[in-house]
């Protein structure tokens, strides 16, 4: 047996050597075919088929950006996010983009201004993050973009911070907050320099910038020093003020300092408020030597005056509307308020839902009688007006829950999910932009080419193979005298056969490698001609294994069996009279 | 004792319309017999050759036999299958075709191994040195058969024919493409190698003389009284 195989090699192989110039013109033949089918079914694979892998797998093609010029509820994003199209939406606290500096221990300084882009588990950008911030795992994790990255010279694993500010009393404070990458995106996947960060860290920045303490962060509230506006003020007086001061006090407040005044009709509480601005410090302060003059028992000084207009904010009743500190003193970090005796208070707003909240109250009082809150206690109860507050049993803080969100991140399950979700977002008021124009332009040119070349492909591939076949036939054909001397030998067929079937493999196999060569030289000089960069990862011709495979394949059995069928007719009957004649 | 023996076989050559019919009377050969078979062209000398080679098999026969003794006993091979004929023609014939029948591609040693790689023997490189010697080709072993002339590529075919060490060579026109003194050397080759390794030979030739010098017998399919053919 292996004699056998040693003969059918070595019958192969002289026959290759003894023709070599017929086998290397038959392995330009197969070379020939088989780099023009490459090229074209290359050119296929690659810029066709990589604009429609582009369009289909970059997600910004799925994407619904909002256009909505107002606050959506979570009822209205739940009923997006239900939507079977929706695969992926998580809110963002701001129509534009949230803003800070980013820093990495390579590019510290002046730092570069990143966005910051909500997400969540499932984010088809990078498959997304999560956060728990009860059980916060610090530093916190982001991905970035390739942009940034690049810039900051970071990569996964590295630790990126920010600088996060605020304006506190006309000033810029800035705190830290550091990330760890945990992706670093691909420029397909994101452009431009962002971090995505996990809403619930974005929604704490976001808390923060508003004046809100971030316990988890460590970063303060809003310091109690600064508060300077007040939705209401109401000032009591020990004694009734006289006609004339009261005439002077009211004038003094609707002329100079514009604000809405009653005085009640025992003379003895001045309401003032305003219903845009609310009631500034610096009024009150205005205020103070008139109100001293008027009424020496009161005693108001201006260094007192923020405690104690915070102290005489009063709750008039559960059910009517609270005044409250504007720029709200919350949460945590604040020390209990003092013990004495409490109320559960329900707090209603105008958005129908209604916060529990438990006040600690620093002397007794009676539930029809005024309450007298701290700031801090006026200041939740003025959040509460907008977003619910919840309260953490376990940390002993207060959070405004946020039910209103200005923007989302949006994105379509498929290419043809995108219009029926941007209708369904239209039925819900949401204006939305989308890509669709030219979703439906790429994928007709994708048709459109992918069947021009399909059909070249198929066209000269089948008459490449046709013409491979039948040189290859003729080649054996050509062997007419040597098959019948060795048929007159005894020499099995299945040995003669095999022996030419390996000539047509070696052939074909040559020729081969030859076109992957050429191959390589034709796309490069594809994409030097459509100038696509060699870095790019876009490629204008390629051919992956498979496909490989499957050309070289369809040459091989082309040819094997071009081979076969010849040289089953070489199976003379009379074989001495084929040997005598040639 | 006849190694081959022939009786009433019946055979046809050639399409429906040009058929070659013709009918072998009688025929034997004996172990190391030199016979040759002479007359003029299409007396029917390469058919019988053929069939007595096992290529060409005949319709009917009352008796085909092959009997190499030691038990090597092959009745009415002509009714065996084409892969077991093949089989017996490489183990048991050797053949010598007009012009050598050689294999361009492979040298002289791979040529002349050939025969022996597919008949079973074993002892291919040794009979290979000692047939190489004997037939004076021991120097073109490595040539390719395109390098030799007429009279060497005839002593190629003889090596290779006897190589794996047959019963019987088939030599069809051995000399045809050679001169007269060149045929007497092939002719003398292969009577002396046919004598030494105690093989029969059957040689078609139209070479009177030829056949006349090397014979143990001669059939000459131009005498009725001596010739086994009929056409019918």
């Amino acid at each position: 047996m292996k004699s056998k195989v040693v003969w059918i090699v070595r019958l192969a192989f002289a026959e290759l050597r003894n023709e070599w110039l017929f086998a290397l013109g038959v392995s330009f033949a197969v070379c020939s075919v088989l780099t023009t089918t490459s090229l074209l079914w290359g050119t296929k694979s690659g810029m066709i088929q990589g604009m429609r892998d582009r369009l289909l797998l970059d997600p910004t093609n799925r994407e619904l950006v909002s256009r909505e010029d107002r606050a959506l509820s979570l009822s209205e994003l739940e009923q997006i996010s239900g939507n079977p199209a929706t695969t992926f939406l998580v809110p963002s606290v701001r129509r534009i983009s949230l803003y800070g500096k980013a820093f990495s221990a390579r590019h510290k300084d002046p730092g570069i201004e990143a966005a910051f882009l909500p997400t969540a588990i499932g984010d088809p950008v990078g498959g997304g993050l999560g956060f728990d911030p009860d059980d916060p795992s610090l530093p916190v994790p982001c991905m970035i973009t390739a942009l940034l990255g690049e810039e900051l010279e970071v990569s996964e694993g590295d630790v990126v911070s920010l600088q996060i500010s605020r304006h506190e009393n006309g000033k810029t404070v800035l705190f830290p907050l550091e990330l760890k990458i945990a992706k670093s995106l691909a420029p397909s996947d994101a452009s431009g320099r962002s971090l995505f960060l996990p809403l619930p860290v974005i929604e704490r920045i976001e808390d923060f910038k508003e004046g809100l303490a971030v316990p988890i962060f460590g970063w303060p509230a809003y310091s109690k020093s600064h508060i300077h506006t007040y939705d209401s003020v109401e000032v009591r007086f020990a004694q009734p003020l006289a006609p004339d001061a009261s005439r002077e006090l009211l004038e003094a407040c609707r002329s100079k300092l514009k604000l809405e005044c009653d005085l009640s009709a025992d003379s003895r509480v001045l309401k003032m408020h305003q219903d845009e601005q609310g009631v500034p410090l610096d009024s009150l302060l205005k205020l103070a030597p008139l109100l001293n003059k008027l009424n020496p028992d009161l005693k108001l000084e201006t260094n007192a005056l923020a405690t104690m207009a915070g102290a005489q904010v009063v709750l008039q009743s559960a059910d009517s509307s609270l005044p409250y500190n504007r720029l709200a003193d919350l949460p945590g970090d604040r020390p209990k308020a003092p013990t004495g005796g409490a109320q559960a208070l329900k707090l209603p707003s105008s958005e129908g839902y209604h916060s529990s909240l438990v006040l600690r109250l620093g002397q007794a009082s009676s539930a029809q009688g005024p309450i007298l809150l701290t700031p801090f206690q006026a200041g939740i109860i003025g959040a509460a007006k907008r977003r619910p507050i919840e309260f953490n049993q376990d940390t002993g803080t207060l959070r405004p829950r946020r039910v209103e969100y200005p923007g989302f991140r949006l994105y379509a399950q498929r290419l043809e999910d995108v219009a029926p979700l941007r209708r369904f977002c239209q039925e819900l008021r949401i204006e939305v932009s989308t890509k669709e124009d030219r979703i439906e332009s790429v994928l007709r040119l994708d048709q459109s080419l992918g069947r021009f070349l399909a059909f070249i492909v198929i066209a000269g591939g089948a008459g490449g193979l046709g013409a491979l076949a039948s040189s290859i036939y003729l080649s054996v054909q050509r062997s007419r005298r040597q098959f019948a001397v060795l048929q007159i030998l005894g020499i099995p067929h299945s040995t003669v056969i095999l022996s030419v079937a390996l000539q047509s493999v070696v052939i074909v196999l040559i020729g081969s490698l030859a076109t992957l060569t050429l191959f390589h030289i034709g796309s490069w000089m594809l994409a030097s001609v459509l100038d696509v960069e060699a870095e790019s990862t876009d490629s204008v011709c390629s051919l992956d294994g498979a496909q490989w495979l499957v050309l070289v394949g369809s040459a091989l059995a082309c040819a094997v069996i071009s081979t076969l069928m010849s040289a089953s007719r070489m199976q003379f009957k009379d074989p001495a009279v084929i040997a005598r004649s040639e | 004792m006849p190694i081959l023996s022939i009786r009433n076989a019946y055979v046809s050559r050639g399409s429906e319309d040009t058929a070659f019919r013709v009918q072998i009377s009688e025929l034997q050969l004996n172990g190391g017999e030199f016979l040759s078979v002479i007359g003029p062209s299409g007396c029917g000398k390469s058919t019988l050759l053929d069939v007595i080679g096992l290529i060409l098999r005949p319709e009917t026969a009352e008796a085909f036999d092959l009997d190499f003794g030691g038990g090597e006993l092959f009745p009415a091979v002509h009714r065996l299958e084409e892969r077991r004929l093949k089989a017996l023609r490489r183990r048991y014939l050797g053949y010598i075709l007009q012009s050598g029948g050689l294999i361009g591609s492979l040298s002289v040693a791979e040529n002349i191994l050939t025969s022996v790689a597919f008949s079973g023997d074993r002892h291919g490189s040794t009979s290979l040195d000692s047939i190489a010697g004997t037939l004076e080709i021991g120097h073109l072993l490595k040539r390719k058969p395109r390098e030799l002339s007429g009279g060497q590529r005839q002593r190629v075919a003889i090596a290779r024919a006897l190589a794996h060490r047959p019963r019987l060579v088939l030599a069809d026109e051995p000399t045809a493409a050679v001169d007269h003194d060149l045929a007497l050397g092939v002719c003398a080759a292969l009577r002396q190698c046919a004598a030494e390794f105690g093989t029969s030979v059957v040689m078609v030739t139209h070479n009177h003389d030829l056949a006349r010098g090397f014979s143990d017998r001669i059939i000459n399919l131009e005498d009725p009284a001596s010739s086994p053919l009929s056409k019918s």
